[in-house]
Formats: C-alpha cells, structure tokens, sequence
C-alpha cells in the first residue's frame, strides 16, 4: 500500500461549515480516509497545537486553511501551516475573500468590541472591559490569507460544495503521485496505438499529445481518427515520437485559431484542473496565464530552426514535456482567441430568462417570486451574473432563492460588488434612479456580501501585510 | 511549586478554546480557565443590512448548526414587524429544525464524543477519533454516516442548503417541499427509526459500562435553562423556562429575557458567561444544551422519546446534574427528531404551495426570536427602523450559554481529579476497540 498522504486542517475564526461540507460526503468518504493521515484537525482529532509545531517544515502535504484571520493568534496560525505544508488550500469564502466576516472591516475595532463586550443590553456589569488575559488580542481588521501568507489553491463557496472539495482533494492526491490504478506513467499513449506504424496525425503535420501523455486508456481517440488531447496526464516516458510534437510546436509563427484551440484544450486536459472542479489553482498554468501573465519568466531554448522563446515553466520536471508546455503557452499568450472560460452562476441556472431586465424592483420579502423565471426579470437583486459557477445553481434552481454570491466573482474580477452595480445600472438604464437607490440601500452588505475585505472597499489597508514586503 | 497544565486546543470540539488549570504548591486546584479565543462580532456587522437579509448572514455563525440560525433571526424579524407565517411555513420549519437536530446530535455522539468511550479515556490521542472507530466498528460507522446524512440531505432538501440554508423569508418559506422528494424521505425513515434504536442500544451500552463515571464524576448542580412549549419538549417554539438546582421550574416569557438572563464579561475569554440574574453572579450559573431541556420538560412530544425519557429519569431522578449524562439526554433528542420527522413528512401541508404570506411590510420596532439549537437555546433581540434595516442585534448563542457552566463543572472534576484523586479506583470497561 503507498504511503498515506499526510493532510492538516486549520480553523481560523470561522462556523466550521466548510469542513461540515465535507463531512458531509459521509459514505463517499470511505474510500478517501485510508488514503490520508489527518495530522492536525483540531474539531475530528486529538492532535494539539504542539504537535503541529513539532513537525518538519515541508513534512505535511496538503494544509486546509478554513476562516479568516480575525484574531493575532489566527494570523499566527496561517504562517505555522503554510511553513508546515507544501500545498495551502484556502478552504471556502472567508479564507478566499472573507466571506460575511468581512462585513466588520466597514467598523473600527473599538466599535465591535464596544459592542459585543461593553454595550449588549443582556451585560449587567457595571464597568465591562474586553478581555485580555490568556485571549490572543484581535487583528484591527479582517486580514484575507492570501494577504498573509502563498496560497496555492482557492476553493470558492460558502461552504463549498462537497463535490468541490472531494473532487479537489482528488486532484490533490494525483499532484503528489498518487494516481488511480489504471494510469500508467512508465508508458505512454503511443506504446499500442494502431496509427503508430502507418502514418499518424504527427507524421501528417497535425497536434497529437499522445508521446508525452501516460499509458492506460482504452485509446478511444486515436480508434475514432481523433487525435490525443492528454486527459491521462503526464508520462514518466515520453515516446519516441515526442521529439516531432516539439519540433511542430516551435516551428508555429502565427497561431492560428484551430491550432490556438487544440493547445488549450490539451493543456487544460493534461495539466489544467478547471475540467475537474470549479477553483482557482495558481499551478494550473493555464488559469494563471488567464489572470496572471506577467508572472511568467521567459527563456531562450535552441531549436532546429535557431533559438526560439518559451515560457519558463517546468510542471513536470521531464525536460522535454516541459519545454513543449512552456511553447504552447508562449504561443497563447499572445493570442487574442485564448480565454480562460470562468462561467457564472447563470450559466447553470434553470430558469427562464430573456433579457433579465426587471419589470420591477423588489426587496426579498416581497410577494413570492415564482420557480420558473429569471429572479433579476421578476425584480428580485440575484447576483448570480457575477458569481463563480461551481455549485451548480443550488439556491435559484432548488430553493427558489436568488443567488447571493457566495462563490465570489468569476476568475478575473476582482471586485464582484462594483461589477455587480454596473450590471444593475445597466439592466435598470431606463428607470428612475431614486427607485433604484431606493432598493439598494445597503450595496456593501448585498452586493459584497462575501468579498467585503478583498474589495477595493475593504483591501486597501492590508495590501503589504506579508512579511517582507 | 504552581503547576498548570495547558491543554491547547481543546479537541473535538466545534470552535476555539483552551484549558487552563492551575494548581498550587499545596497541591490543591487554585484556579480553571475555559479560554475562549475567538469571537467575530455578527452582532455589530448586521448593522445597517436589511432586516430580512441577517437571516442571509447568521447561518454562518455555526456550520453544524446553521438552520437554527437561519431560523431564529427570522423569527425575531417577524415579531418586529407583526408578520403571522400560515401554517404549512411553520411545519417546514419545524421539519427542517429536526433534521438538523438529528444529524447534529448524530455527529456529536459519534464523531465528537463516543471516541472517547469506545476507544477509552486513557486511549492513545492518535487513536481516539471516528476515523478509528469507522476502521474498527464498519458496520457501526457506516450505520452513523448514513443517519447523518439523511438528516443533512433533509435540511438540504428544505433549506436548499444544509449547511448555511436560504429558504426561510419574513413571512414564511420560500417554497413547499416537492412531492416527490417527500416521498423519496418517507420510504427511508423507518429505516432511521431502527438505526436510532440500535444507537440508543449503544448509548444504554455505555452508561452501565461507565456508570461509575457517570453518577461520581463531574456530578455539579447548576440552574438550567432551557425552551419548552407549555412544558413540551419543543426545539422550534417556545418560551424560557428555568430549572433551579433543586429542582424547581420557572417559566418565563421570551419577551422578558432581560430579565432572566445576565452577561458578565470575564477577563479571560471571548464568549462572555451567563447567568439567571434573579440568582447573580456566580451563583446564578446556568447550563443549556440537551440535559437542560430534559430537566426542563414536563414531557416529550412523542411516544418514543417519552418512554425514554422515563428511563432516564427512572436511573438519574427527576432533575439531574451528571454532566456525563448529556450523552444520554442527547439521545432522547434525537428519538423524539426522528419521530418528528416521521410525523411531519407525513402532514400533507408539508408540500402545501400556502407557505409564505404576502402581508409583510417592514416597520419600525423590536423583535425576540427564540428556538432550542442542538447546543443550547439561542435568542435573537432584533431592533429594526421604519425602512427594515437592521439598527442593533443582541444575540445569545447557545454555546455561549454553557460556557460559565462548563468552567464552573471543570473546576469541579478539576478539585475531584487533583485534590480528591477521584480517578483513582474508578470503575472503567475495557474499551470495546484497540
């Protein structure tokens, strides 16, 4: 039996709701839990602080961040894990954004702890102070990790849905080599392919991924005169043919919008995780080239036709393969067609929609809207046009609730809020503004709900947090 | 010399706290601290939504129990604004309050407590979780994971969401349950019924295998306080009702709740400690959650947990303070959960269309919501202006309400543990897995 994959789940100041959404998967959890060795889970587990801080730096694989960093010891506790593990996750909205913690960075932190400790009405002490003995202190605001500390994975979602986080705990064991039992990465999908002997796509000049993707697939492609897009990911072996893939690549000037099409197709398949759950993954070059492009290196690398430019990536550490990823992506990088396809939460909603222009404004007690159309065109604030898909529509396709945005904006927009408000002021063009502001009277706590403190309301204060910088 | 031991963080156990307990060179117990150490101040940031929208926020307050915080606000909404809910509404809430009682209490017994008594107190840390208890006891663990997950698919079903759900609205639900899915629970609650027999087997189990433990250990009187409905057992309607340590019942309007229940704000932790002011502080001490609303009710809702109930009474008195009997209380909840389940899918104004009122205007005024969450009673004091935004929110949370009580029982088995070495000699089973 392969050795278990030693995971970490940290809580912050949060509801324990993400987690719940994992346990949440109750029988479907069977076949995961042999695979992992919980080493810290304060709520399932008996491990304590001192354990955790006992561990190598690195030794822990995969550490789950839950909540965000209310509290002095909380920021603490974000710098411990990220030391302790290879890969962080930020584990739902409030890791990701804040999620409705952040609504408290519209108020000072004198205003809260006045609140809560000196002026409920329930207090009967006669001079109440904040507590501070053996307490941690609080942050003056709600700081996002991100801003703390790396993170590698964001899974959106308050909470995120349970297929999310299994499908991405999943992946997460396939990164660190624990693939499924029909993979195999001593071969590749050339080894049996009929085509191999008689003039395959790649001696006929066409993009086929097959020399550097791993062996075990009934090769269905290839038997239908389709060529392979690499869903078996990366071989341990490249084929003989790999060389060919290479020299076709680099030898492209102008990308053309098949040939753009077919790379991003095969990169998404072959190293991409967006075809398997809906989060943003900085090691999915692909999401990264979309949203963060500067941050890639160039290098100059010799081809048979002179030296040629390429991305400086190396996802697989096989010398070759990497080369060909760091080509593709060099060529889409200035290609006009490559987008990275972040869909909505109305592109999963089953309800009928025409323009989701409102016929009338209404606040959420009003009436009973219906369970057929569109909520924006029945005069209900949905936000569902600048919500990351991902949950599959659950709240206006199952419980005739509009969307409230839990999942943050789609990848790319960074303010969900302001895109929101343009969104409305759009659909609302022709409409008397004062009954318009007369509905919106609170944009923050509708429209940024869950993304308050990574807005350009509630970010601005804590830009250079990390240390460092 | 002072010695204290440090137990950071307490485990298995939702949310954040430390233990301290301190003792002194003469060996006896000088000081036990239950650190909270978190707070996150929902009762301030609610200021200034739209009324109707806090429900939409405080779910997150609790991710196991989200639906009674989903519940509660609206609650308190509607008592500001005069809104009557027709009654299909008030089912589905009832419904919804049950299957997440059910799941929570589930998890709780199996994945947070029963660790502790199967593996044993004294067991190896590594060993002392459900997932061990999942590799040792398969059929056991697979029969857990499915009750909890018909109450969680429940609450999904009703609450759109089971975790953080948005299908309760002033004035009502959003929507009725579907026929279909209806049916799809029916067929399957029988099923659960026998499972939540076979899980009070397993508890009854365990109280004659730790039965020293339980009438000697942490044994601490305390006021209780708890909701019933005119004395019924009842987790989504209700007033106050306080139980003082000898046992003596006082009911008590929700409406006057300034007046039963008192803050103080310790110097050492974030949830602040409650107590029924008519007694002061400390004295007045409370403890909520499961053995409160057993001390508390005169009677259960249902056959089932009614006979159970006189079981535990028959072995514990009509009024107990063994904190290891929570366990037990515990389990006479989720029997009368199912039951209420079973009794509720069945009604047929559960998928009555009739489940929201369309006279709901929002107006200037004050609102108290109460419901019994699987911890504890949790109350909402909402204040809300003629426009329906929220001016000011005052919230007791059920967790909150235990924690005086559970520091003042700490330092109880803390003396009976250090001074009294009550564990010594103490009567314990061999644990039923390795």
């Amino acid at each position: 039996m392969p050795e278990k994959v030693k995971v970490a789940f940290m809580q912050l100041s949060s509801c324990w709701g993400c987690h719940q959404s994992l346990l949440n998967a109750h029988l479907q959890l069977l076949p995961i839990l042999p695979e992992l060795e919980i080493v810290y889970w304060p709520a399932v587990v008996d491990y304590k602080l001192d354990s955790l801080k006992e561990r190598e730096d690195g030794e822990i694989v995969v550490g789950f961040i839950e909540g965000v960093a209310r509290t002095k010891e909380d920021t603490e506790h974000v710098k411990l894990i990220r030391k302790k593990c290879k890969i962080v996750v930020a584990l739902g909205a409030c890791a990701c954004y804040g999620s409705v913690k952040g609504l408290a960075n519209l108020y000072d932190i004198e205003e809260l702890v006045n609140r809560k400790f000196v002026e409920a009405e329930s207090i009967t002490d006669e001079k109440p102070t904040e507590p501070t003995e053996n307490v941690p202190g609080f942050e003056d605001y709600i700081i996002n990790v991100k801003n703390i500390v790396d993170v590698d994975v964001f899974i959106p979602g308050c909470p995120p849905r349970t297929e999310n986080i299994i499908a991405a705990i999943y992946y997460l064991l396939t990164l660190v080599g624990e693939v499924p039992e029909s993979v195999n990465k001593e071969g590749c999908v050339c080894d049996s392919c009929d085509l191999f002997d008689e003039g395959c796509f790649l001696d006929k000049g066409e993009l086929c991924y097959g020399p550097i993707t791993a062996a075990g697939c009934d090769l269905m492609c290839p038997n239908n005169n389709e060529v392979c897009y690499g869903c078996f990911r990366p071989t341990s072996n490249p084929g003989e043919k790999a060389e060919k893939l290479k020299s076709l690549i680099e030898n492209i000037d102008l990308l053309n919008e098949e040939t753009g099409a077919s790379l991003q197709h095969f990169l998404d398949l072959y190293l991409g995780v967006s075809n398997i759950t809906n989060f943003y993954f900085r090691g999915d070059l692909i999401q990264r080239l979309a949203y963060e492009p500067k941050s890639f290196k160039t290098k100059e690398i010799e081809t048979d036709i002179g030296s040629k430019l390429v991305l400086d990536v190396n996802p697989t550490g096989n010398n070759i393969i990497d080369e060909i990823i760091g080509a593709a992506l060099f060529l889409l990088k200035d290609d006009p067609n490559f987008k990275f396809s972040s869909k909505t939460v109305c592109s999963h909603c089953n309800r009928d929609v025409v323009d989701k222009v409102p016929v009338e404004l209404k606040r959420d007690y009003e009436g009973l809207p219906n369970q057929e159309d569109c909520f924006l065109e029945q005069g209900y604030i949905c936000l569902g046009p600048v919500t990351q898909a991902g949950c599959g529509a659950i709240c206006p396709n199952n419980a005739n609730a509009p969307c409230l945005g839990c999942y943050g904006p789609p990848v790319g927009i960074k303010d969900q809020g302001a895109k929101f408000i343009s969104t409305l002021g759009s659909l609302t063009a022709d409409r008397d503004p004062e009954e318009v502001m007369n509905l919106i009277r609170d944009p923050a706590g509708l429209f940024n709900r869950f993304t308050l403190a990574d807005s350009s309301l509630g970010h601005k204060r804590h830009d250079n947090f990390k240390e460092g910088e | 010399m002072v010695k204290e031991i440090k137990v950071e963080p307490i485990t298995r156990l939702e949310g954040h706290g430390d233990l301290r307990v301190v003792i002194d060179d003469d060996g006896k117990v000088k000081d036990v601290q239950f650190n909270v150490t978190s707070t996150r101040f929902f009762e301030k940031f609610v200021e200034g939504r739209y009324c109707e929208h806090v429900p939409r926020i405080t779910p997150r307050i609790c991710g196991i129990c989200p639906i009674p915080h989903h519940i509660t606000p609206t609650k308190a909404v509607e008592d500001a604004w005069d809104v009557e809910i027709p009654d299909p509404a008030y089912k589905l809430r009832q419904l919804i309050m049950n299957a997440k009682q059910y799941s929570s209490h589930l998890l709780h017994f199996y994945a947070l407590a029963a660790p502790d008594f199967l593996v044993g107190p004294f067991a190896d840390p590594k060993l002392r979780n459900v997932v061990h208890i999942i590799n040792k006891m398969p059929e056991v663990g697979k029969m857990a994971l499915k009750m909890m997950d018909f109450g969680q698919k429940l609450c999904e079903e009703i609450g759109g969401k089971s975790v953080h759900p948005i299908s309760a609205i002033v004035g009502g639900m959003k929507k009725p349950m579907d026929e279909s899915a209806r049916d799809k629970f029916l067929k399957k609650v029988d099923e659960q019924i026998e499972f939540t027999k076979k899980t009070v087997d397993i508890g009854l189990k365990v109280v004659e295998d730790y039965w020293d433990v339980i009438a000697n250990i942490g044994v601490v009187p305390t006021y209780y306080l708890a909701m019933t409905k005119n004395g019924i057992h009842d987790i989504y309607d209700g007033d106050i009702r306080v139980v003082t340590p000898d046992g003596k019942k006082i009911d008590h309007d929700i409406h006057e709740y300034l007046d039963v229940i008192g803050e103080h704000i310790p110097k050492h932790s974030y949830a602040t400690h409650t107590y029924y002011k008519p007694a002061g502080y400390p004295e007045g001490i409370y403890r909520t959650n499961t053995l409160a609303m057993i001390n508390a009710a005169d009677k259960m809702a249902t056959p089932l947990a009614q006979e159970a109930l006189e079981s535990f009474r028959e072995k514990l008195g009509e009024i107990s303070h063994h904190t290891f009997a929570y366990h037990w209380a515990r389990l006479i909840e989720t029997v009368e959960a199912i039951e209420n389940v079973k009794i509720l899918l069945e009604d047929p104004d559960i998928v009555n269309p009739d489940c929201k009122t369309l006279d709901v205007s929002p107006k200037e005024g004050v609102g108290i919501g109460i419901t019994e969450a699987p911890r504890g009673s949790l109350i909402y004091n909402i204040w809300s202006d003629e426009k329906g935004i929220c001016k000011k929110l005052n919230l007791l949370v059920a967790t909150n309400h235990n924690i005086a009580g559970i520091e003042k029982s700490l330092m109880h088995t803390a003396k009976q543990i250090f001074e009294e070495n009550a564990l010594d000699g103490l009567n314990l089973p061999d644990p039923w897995i390795k």
